[in-house]
């Protein structure tokens, strides 16, 4: 309240206590589900419920939510309702371009119509509180842009001499004790405004047609002065609430003798028991001022936008995608599972490093499927796919991303569609499919297709290089070898699969520190990650064409289902527990771990335990060996001899590795080494996936 | 099914006593019962908390919801907090909130965020693996299951919980 400057008496101009909005998220949700399948392009206006409570624990609280769109408003106790007025634009611009105040005086001067049309007011008192919305909602992002308005006549301007004073410096706690009766008595359309007198020290209970003319002023014999007017407040400070300011305006406009005279208020408000004892008596007076200069009538000016956050006029933004758009609820929910993990069991685990971690997938057949939907299990989000095969009527069952329609029409590529499908499974995935053939050695490059494979070449290489992690998924040995070398030039992760029909390998390729005197030895008990193997490591033969000598039934996917499953889960495990590991891809492997991981020291552990080099299962005895090598320093693939070769020659040495595997054991000198030890037993393991 | 687990049955009882209670000394409780899946029926209450943030007192409101969790045969309790606009606060912020308890190293263990089994949106779930062993040992001697369970909360998450619930 603020002093005018009135000498010898202090006089206050009455400050309401302005409502505050209170926007319950179903509000939001139900405005979203009448703008699709109701309003859909048109801006509406409907009425709307809204409510508060003249509880003294909290202040003045206007509430809307789900149920404020309900025909009749929810039937609670605690609460009073109000009508209301939602104006939701169909665009920005229609949201912004509102004139704000003339719009306000608009609306005020509709609801003065409606109040003064046979008084309603008098009769049903509820009438005169109402509110406006308006809206814009966004429903690309969820964000939801509002303004709340409570209209009330700007003018009689009222007067306080006196601070408010506690009811029970008026009345006795009797007295009160029955006014709490009364009000809890009252029908529910006369609990906002009444009047109460003191009648032989009993509270009597007016109702405003009982004491109001519906023409004019009061009814007969009623002494307005002996009045107490109360109304329902949802302040709970010095000030009066805001509905005040309706009520004084209507009754000093129905009974002008109330002007500049002493008027006599109550506020309301109640504790959770209904104990009305922290109320409000307010002595005022009301008298109507000129407004710039000239007399003005009650309806001429409405006050009543709320403020926003930042405390000046102007609407509020709610942004509620976190909690309405699907798409980000289904990317939040799926990574709660991982977070789950780090909550529960695993509290040093690292969430964002799945996330930002980028993995090519090299093959989308059965371990590419298994591969990338383990992945997405594990909060990976950017999987790239590279394979040049359409999805045939002989792939859904096993290769689980497709489905009969990617077969129809000669069938999608599997690239791309094996991307769409991911995207399905979780719209946040960032998932590309590229149709590319990957060349292989000893498959030699006629000049028709040159000019081809030179830009798979270079369409591979981009995609190495863009990417954090390489998985090998292909169904041939030699179709590995390309991959292997780029990979090992630039330094990345690579995580290999390969099925034979009742076995598999799962390996992860030695890249980082090598340290080229470390020699392994029997006593060793384990090798650096920098100085592990790769595929080709252990091959003392360049990869040729291992589709020559195949029957038919050998070039399809001759494998138990189960294995691809497995192994895809173990790529997907091996790559997880190497991020999550202290040392990343330095992280050791250990040789003979038999079960009992705790014989591993600590800072090998990683943690989610030790990571083998390689797994070999074999499902016809239910087994599975962790065998570790080293780097071969011959190996046709990661071997320094190869790649300073590529890094000089570049494209002129793949296209004569392509033309011969036997240049590649030129290259490494293993052609002396088979010279030399004439081994003719060479055992491959055999990796077909597919067709 | 052991004797420490408690029935829906004895939910549903227990919840529906709890919520008359409630009304009668208007503590805001109300129940939502799903006739067709009686485990999805539920208990509720909203309420206004004030934060102190900086220098400026911000309202939220808070709802709590208890619900039968079939798998551990216990009752289990749920939350969300939102502001004026309607927006949900998020985990970490919760976690700075005055009214939770919990000290920050034990808070994830605790209170976790997870999709609501009955809403199928997310909200904080306290998590109900102590709850049958805490519960069997006042099984004997609680008048009302809720009652004891809600005991077992708001040593953790303020919650009013008025004494004229145990009388």
């Amino acid at each position: 309240m603020s002093a005018s400057a009135t000498p010898g008496k202090c006089i206050y101009i009455v400050q309401y206590s302005p409502f505050t909005s209170f926007v319950h998220p179903s509000f939001w949700h139900t405005l979203t589900e009448m703008k699709l399948d109701v309003d859909k392009l048109e801006g509406t206006t409907k009425q709307i419920w809204g409510k508060f409570s003249n509880r003294d624990d909290m202040g003045a609280v206007f509430e809307v939510d789900g149920t404020s769109f309900n025909k009749e408003p929810e039937d609670d106790q605690l609460y009073t309702n109000v009508k209301g007025t939602l104006m939701n634009k169909n665009t920005m611009e229609e949201f912004k371009s509102i004139e704000k105040a003339t719009f306000l005086s608009v609306v005020g001067k509709e609801i003065w119509a409606t109040i003064q049309d046979k008084k309603i007011w008098i009769t049903k008192p509820s009438s005169l509180l109402h509110f406006i919305i308006i809206s814009f909602a966004d429903l690309k992002k969820f964000n939801y842009y509002y303004w709340f308005g409570f209209p009330s006549p700007m003018q009689p301007t009222v007067y306080m001499k006196d601070k408010s004073l506690s009811i029970t410096a008026i009345f006795s706690a009797k007295q009160i004790a029955e006014l709490a009766q009364i009000y809890k008595a009252l029908d529910r359309e006369q609990k906002c405004f009444f009047a109460v007198t003191k009648e032989n020290n009993m509270i009597c209970v007016k109702t405003l047609s009982s004491i109001l003319d519906i023409n004019e002023g009061p009814l007969n014999n009623i002494d307005l002065s002996s009045m107490y007017f109360v109304f329902n407040d949802p302040s709970n400070v010095d000030n009066p609430g805001w509905p005040l300011r309706m009520y004084l305006a209507v009754l000093t406009d129905h009974c002008p003798s109330l002007l500049e005279a002493d008027i006599k208020v109550i506020g309301l408000r109640s504790n959770a028991t209904g104990n009305i004892e922290s109320s409000r008596y307010f002595l005022v007076t009301a008298a109507m001022e000129d407004v710039k200069n000239k007399p003005c009538t009650v309806s001429d000016f409405w006050v009543g936008w709320e403020k926003n956050g930042k405390g000046s006029f102007g609407p509020r933004v709610a942004k509620m995608s976190a909690s309405l758009d699907p798409v980000i609820l289904a990317d939040t929910a799926s990574d709660l599972n991982i977070k789950l993990m780090k909550w529960r069991l695993v509290p040093d685990i690292n969430v964002d490093v799945m996330k930002s971690t980028k993995c090519l997938l090299l093959g989308a057949g059965t371990l590419g499927c298994h591969v990338a939907r383990d992945l997405l299990a594990w909060g990976f989000r950017h999987i790239t796919f590279i394979d040049n095969g359409k999805v045939s009527y002989s792939n859904p069952t096993r290769q689980v991303l497709y489905n009969f329609q990617d077969c129809l029409s000669g069938g999608r590529d599997k690239a791309e569609a094996a991307a769409d499908s991911l995207k399905n499974i979780l719209p946040t995935a960032v998932s590309k499919g590229i149709t590319a053939h990957i060349p292989m050695p000893g498959h030699p490059i006629g000049e028709l297709l040159k000019e081809e494979t030179i830009s798979n070449i270079k369409i591979i290489t981009e995609a190495i290089a863009d990417h954090d992690v390489i998985f090998l998924l292909l169904d041939t040995r030699e179709a590995r070898w390309l991959p292997t070398l780029i990979a090992a030039h630039y330094g990345k992760i690579v995580i290999n699969a390969a099925l034979g029909f009742d076995s598999y390998l799962v390996m992860r390729h030695g890249i980082g520190d090598f340290d080229p005197d470390e020699t392994t030895s029997v006593s060793t008990a384990w090798i650096a990650g920098g100085n592990l193997g790769c595929y080709f490591c252990n091959d003392v033969t360049a990869p040729g064409n291992s589709m020559k000598d195949r029957t038919l039934d050998q070039q399809c996917t001759v494998t138990r289902p189960g294995v691809a499953a497995i192994a895809g889960a173990l790529a997907v495990e091996i790559l997880v527990g190497l991020l999550q590991h202290p040392l990343r891809v330095n992280a050791p492997a250990v040789y003979n771990v038999n079960g009992d991981t705790e014989d591993v020291p600590p800072e090998f552990q990683g943690i989610l335990g030790p990571i083998p080099h390689s797994i070999r299962g074999f499902l016809h005895s239910y087994q599975t060996v962790t065998p570790t090598c080293a780097k071969f320093k011959q190996c046709i693939a990661c071997s320094e001899v190869v790649l300073n070769k590529y890094r000089q020659e570049n494209i002129e040495f793949l296209l004569e590795v392509f033309n011969s595997g036997n240049y590649l054991e030129e290259v490494t000198g293993l052609h002396e080494l088979h010279l030399a030890a004439e081994m003719t037993d060479i055992l491959t393991f055999s990796d077909e996936d597919e067709e | 099914m052991s004797a420490t687990k408690i029935t829906i049955e004895e939910f549903l009882e227990a919840a529906k006593e709890f919520v008359k209670k409630s009304e009668k000394i208007c503590d805001g409780w109300t129940l939502k019962l799903d006739k067709i899946d009686l485990c999805k029926t539920y208990i509720k209450k909203e309420s206004f908390i004030q934060c102190q943030d900086n220098d400026t007192t911000n309202v939220y409101k808070i709802e709590y919801v208890i619900f039968y969790n079939l798998s551990y045969g216990v009752p289990s309790f749920s939350f969300n907090i939102w502001n004026s606009s309607g927006m949900l606060i998020a985990l970490e912020d919760i976690r700075k909130m005055s009214f939770i308890q919990i000290s920050q190293k034990d808070f994830y263990s605790v209170v976790t965020q997870q999709e609501h089994p009955i809403f199928q949106r997310p909200y904080f779930i306290v998590h109900p693996c102590h709850t049958e062993t805490l519960l069997a040992t006042f099984r004997n001697t609680s008048k009302n299951i809720i009652v004891t369970f809600l005991g077992l909360i708001t040593p953790l998450i303020r919650l009013k919980l008025p004494l004229e619930f145990g009388l």
